[in-house]
């Protein structure tokens, strides 16, 4: 009895945790498969760059994300807590609790060629390019795609036709 | 050591699971993924996964109501709630018109009901017939539209420490549809077994999106529902021609529901909701016998036109530095207009009228509430202050509906027993969640609060949670708690005649009350404690089992009618001109325990068609453990006790499974209600367990619209009558062969199979 309560504790010490909220990986893997519909302006980098403002979820864009490729480029996850920090990247996430940042962050990086991507409410309204939300137990992609083309991004109709896109006006 | 063995290879067998990361999956694939279902109770640092919760959660949602087929909200928890009764009772006077509901077989006052996350008034009314709940009120939880409920969160735990009075069985939150739901209409028709109880509901949901994906929606509800009859023989020697009415009452109710949220270009938010309610419910007495004056006799209807209404503003934002406020006010009222007609003043003879205004309650609540959290790397935390105003009234009926013996069915309230009482009280709460190690949560709750009546009381939770791997969960839980005696029953009187007796319900500072020992009304105290686990393989297979304990000091209850047993307490009665008096008092202890075991497989069949089967155990044990004063014993009040112990089912179960198949939908659901019993006569009836299933087939016939058929209770199944009691041998009213010919303690009811179809429309 006493080893065999011995042999569960071993296991589950030694077992690392995989406790990730299942909604944080379908928003992780939704931005970076959405990626894929997406052309930037032509890049000679070695890597896809992805940053994170403020990680709001630990490990998990690396568990998730670290020996894929998108767009034939290795990805390459970066982190950074103020906006100043930001060096080149493919996409910037901005987690919730920069929302009152919103603003000023997305004034830093206009028209440089840069996919933003959130899940906080109104993301897009604010001018935000790629919002992903939840509603009834289903994720939901909304795209801003004026200021796509603001930041001469492309996106391609297979993402518009699942998308909510919103602010179709030309420039 | 073979609980051990069994132990390790449920470890073994988790751990060799896959993940569920989805790498490999398409967008589209992720994008038709079913995410979490979550909920906001429990905790206030935001919305917890269901297989994480540090206490047992349930979640109802809209799909899950649309698809039962049930247009109230107490049958749609009956349904998916094991633990959850609601009777439908009847010739109970007030109760007909608005039902009760109990979890774990506590009292329905013990439940706390919130409408996005913020407290919800109860009903005025006060159960004080020999029903379940007797001596509480409950929130009268058909006043909410159905369509404009996205979920339904149940969190089955003491949680007076978080919330505040009343969450001592539980906490019912209830969520209103936010953003992303299409506009829609249905409608439903359904008719009893027997040809009665028809049933005809509109309802319509309209939403606009507003601007920062705010939103704009509102829900419209009309229902007529008839009555049906499921009277017996009347064996008394001058029986009315008339027939009493024992059945679910006539009712015509109308229902509004709006909730919006509007987000500002500042990052503020305003949010606001808003429930309306008026219904016109229609329920009978005894009938009357003939006599020389009235030789047909008569049958009295008692009348109560309900009008509940409650407004929320609010307001939330960040401070800055990650701090989140919330300020909110919510007022709510609910007024019972009672009435009475084809009835008769005896003592006025033949200058009575034959319809009478009998009086109303009022029961206003003002809470207004402030929350302020953060989250910090190891540590959330979310403090807050609440002030509440509550205020009840009973106004008088007619001079006709009260005078002397007073309206026959119902006597009307008297001036005497007027009353406008206030009640104040403020909170401080302080909720911390420390994570150490990822995988061990800790989660403490302190609450203080000063009623301006009884006094102040703190109290405490704290919760364990162990995730020992991503399939595999433990939590277990401690808390006290508390419920403030409610204005009503502090303040609640009432005069009648019944079978030639003059009986009184008196204020417990009457003198009356005095004389038979009654003191001033004090909180209940409870402590609580529950422990369980949650083992789930990528959601598709989940099993909860909950132990759970509850002790409850000093509960609350109305006295039995009591007699006068010396000469002062026969000279108290005789001042007042009545020969029996009750009146409310913290009666007695009482000790609630049993088990939750709940077992969720979703199989994915061929063609995207998929299989549900939710399968859910319920036992739950009432016990008195002590008597705190002589107005209410294990003798004098054998029936009382007997309906806290006996009177609900200990254990339930529910076997829910749904099939869907592209645009064919099936829910065929089996319940087993456990037996009960009542006492009548100082003796106990029992009543069997029963199996009832129900049955929804829906399919999608176009694009937008939707079309079902189905029943509840399909086989008809009705509980047994009274064994051994006959209405000859005891008293005309109850019996097999009698009047009521089954217990109003029936937890589904005795009206038998109810069919109907229901046609839903997007838009």
């Amino acid at each position: 009895m006493y080893k065999m309560i011995l042999l569960i504790l071993l296991f589950i010490c030694v077992n690392p945790l995989n406790a990730y909220d299942k909604n944080d990986k379908l928003e992780v893997l939704i931005m970076a498969k959405a990626s894929k519909y997406i052309k930037w302006e032509e890049d000679s980098s070695e890597n896809f760059i992805i940053t994170i403002l403020n990680n709001p979820y630990g490990d998990l864009f690396e568990k998730l994300l670290s020996n894929k490729k998108i767009n034939n480029q290795p990805i390459k996850i970066k982190y950074i807590s103020d906006i100043d920090e930001l060096t080149r990247t493919n996409i910037l996430y901005i987690p919730i609790s920069d929302k009152k940042k919103l603003s000023s962050i997305l004034e830093k990086i206009k028209n440089k060629n840069i996919l933003t991507v959130s899940n906080m409410k109104g993301f897009v309204e604010r001018g935000g390019i790629m919002q992903i939300y939840f509603i009834s137990q289903r994720v939901k992609l909304k795209i801003n795609l004026q200021e796509s083309i603001n930041n001469y991004l492309k996106i391609s109709s297979s993402l518009l036709r699942i998308s909510d896109v919103s602010n179709r006006g030309k420039k | 050591m073979r609980i051990s063995y069994i132990l390790c290879s449920l470890i073994l067998f988790a751990n060799l699971q896959a993940d569920d990361d989805f790498s490999d999956s398409s967008l589209e694939d992720l994008l038709n993924v079913e995410t979490e279902l979550k909920a906001d109770i429990g905790s206030r640092n935001g919305s917890k996964n269901l297989l994480q919760t540090s206490a047992p959660v349930d979640v109802v949602t809209y799909k899950q109501i649309k698809e039962s087929g049930l247009t109230s909200l107490n049958d749609v928890l009956r349904y998916f709630i094991a633990g959850f009764n609601s009777p439908e009772t009847s010739v109970a006077d007030g109760t007909d018109h608005i039902r009760v509901f109990t979890l774990r077989g506590m009292s329905s006052d013990q439940v706390l009901v919130l409408i996005n996350g913020k407290r919800l008034h109860t009903s005025a009314l006060l159960n004080v017939n020999g029903t379940i709940g007797r001596g509480s009120s409950n929130v009268d939880l058909d006043t909410i539209v159905l369509n404009s409920i996205e979920q339904v969160e149940i969190l089955r735990d003491g949680a007076a420490a978080q919330y505040g009075s009343d969450a001592i069985a539980g906490v019912i939150n209830i969520i209103l549809k936010g953003d992303g739901h299409q506009n829609s209409i249905n409608l439903y028709s359904g008719i009893r077994k027997k040809g009665d109880g028809e049933k005809l509901q509109t309802d319509i949901f309209l939403t606009k999106k507003l601007k920062y994906d705010g939103f704009l929606s509102t829900s419209f509800m009309a229902q007529s529902q008839q009555k049906t009859q499921r009277t017996g023989t009347d064996l008394r020697l001058n029986a009315s021609p008339t027939l009493t009415h024992v059945g679910i009452p006539d009712a015509k109710s109308f229902g509004f529901v709006l909730n919006s949220e509007i987000p500002l270009e500042n990052n503020i938010n305003l949010y606001t909701n808003a429930l309306l309610n008026y219904r016109d419910s229609e329920a009978s007495a005894f009938s009357r016998e003939s006599n020389a004056t009235y030789p047909d006799g008569f049958l009295p209807i008692i009348n109560a036109k309900i009008f509940d209404y409650s407004i929320t503003f609010g307001s939330n934002g960040e401070l800055g530095e990650g701090y989140y406020w919330d300020i909110s006010n919510v007022y709510g009222r609910n007024k019972i207009n009672f009435s009475v007609y084809d009835s008769y003043n005896y003592d006025l003879g033949l200058a009575s009228p034959n319809s009478f205004d009998n009086g109303s309650l009022t029961f206003i609540q003002n809470t207004t509430n402030l929350d302020i959290k953060k989250k910090y790397s190891l540590l959330d935390i979310a403090f807050g202050a609440e002030y509440r105003y509550e205020n009840y009234q009973l106004k008088a009926g007619d001079f006709a509906s009260y005078t002397l013996s007073g309206s026959q069915g119902f006597a009307g309230y008297r001036p005497e027993n007027e009353t406008n009482e206030n009640r104040t009280n403020y909170a401080l709460y302080l909720d911390a969640i420390y994570h150490f190690m990822d995988k061990l949560s800790l989660e403490n709750a302190l609450r203080y609060e000063d009623y301006s009546d009884f006094g102040d009381t703190t109290n405490i939770k704290l919760l364990l949670t162990y995730q020992v791997q991503e399939e595999l969960f433990f939590r277990i839980s401690g808390s006290t708690g508390f419920r403030a005696p409610s204005l009503a029953q502090s303040n609640y009187s009432h005069t009648s005649t019944f079978g030639g007796l003059v009986k009184g319900t008196f204020k417990p500072d009457h003198d009356v009350s005095k004389a038979f020992g009654a003191k001033e009304l004090q909180a209940e105290k409870s402590n609580h404690f529950s422990v369980g686990s949650i083992y789930h393989t990528n959601d598709d297979f989940v099993v909860m089992l909950d132990y759970f304990y509850t002790a409850v000091n000093d509960k609350i209850m109305l006295s039995s009618d009591l007699t006068a047993t010396n000469a002062s307490q026969q000279a108290v009665l005789d001042t007042y001109g009545v020969s029996e008096a009750r009146f409310f008092t913290n009666a007695v202890d009482t000790q609630t325990q049993g088990i939750d075991l709940k077992i969720n497989y979703k199989y994915l069949l061929k063609n995207n068609s998929t299989l549900d089967f939710s399968f859910w155990y319920n036992y739950s044990s009432n016990k008195v453990t002590a008597y705190n004063t002589k107005a209410i014993t294990a003798i004098n009040s054998y029936e009382q006790i007997d309906n806290i112990e006996n009177g609900q089912p200990k254990d339930s179960i529910h076997l829910l499974t749904n099939y869907k198949m592209q645009k064919l939908n099936v829910a065929l659901n089996l319940n087993r209600y456990g037996s009960y019993q009542q006492v009548i006569d100082e003796k106990a009836y029992k009543f069997d367990a029963k199996i009832t299933t129900d049955l929804d087939i829906s399919y999608q016939i176009y694009n937008d619209i939707n079309f079902a058929i189905g029943g509840n209770n399909i086989f008809d199944i009705i509980p047994n009558k009274w064994n051994g009691l006959t209405a000859t041998s005891q008293e005309p009213f109850y019996g097999s062969n009698g009047i009521k010919q089954y217990s109003r303690y029936s937890p589904f009811g005795y009206s038998g199979a109810y069919y109907y179809m229901r046609v839903s429309i997007k838009f």
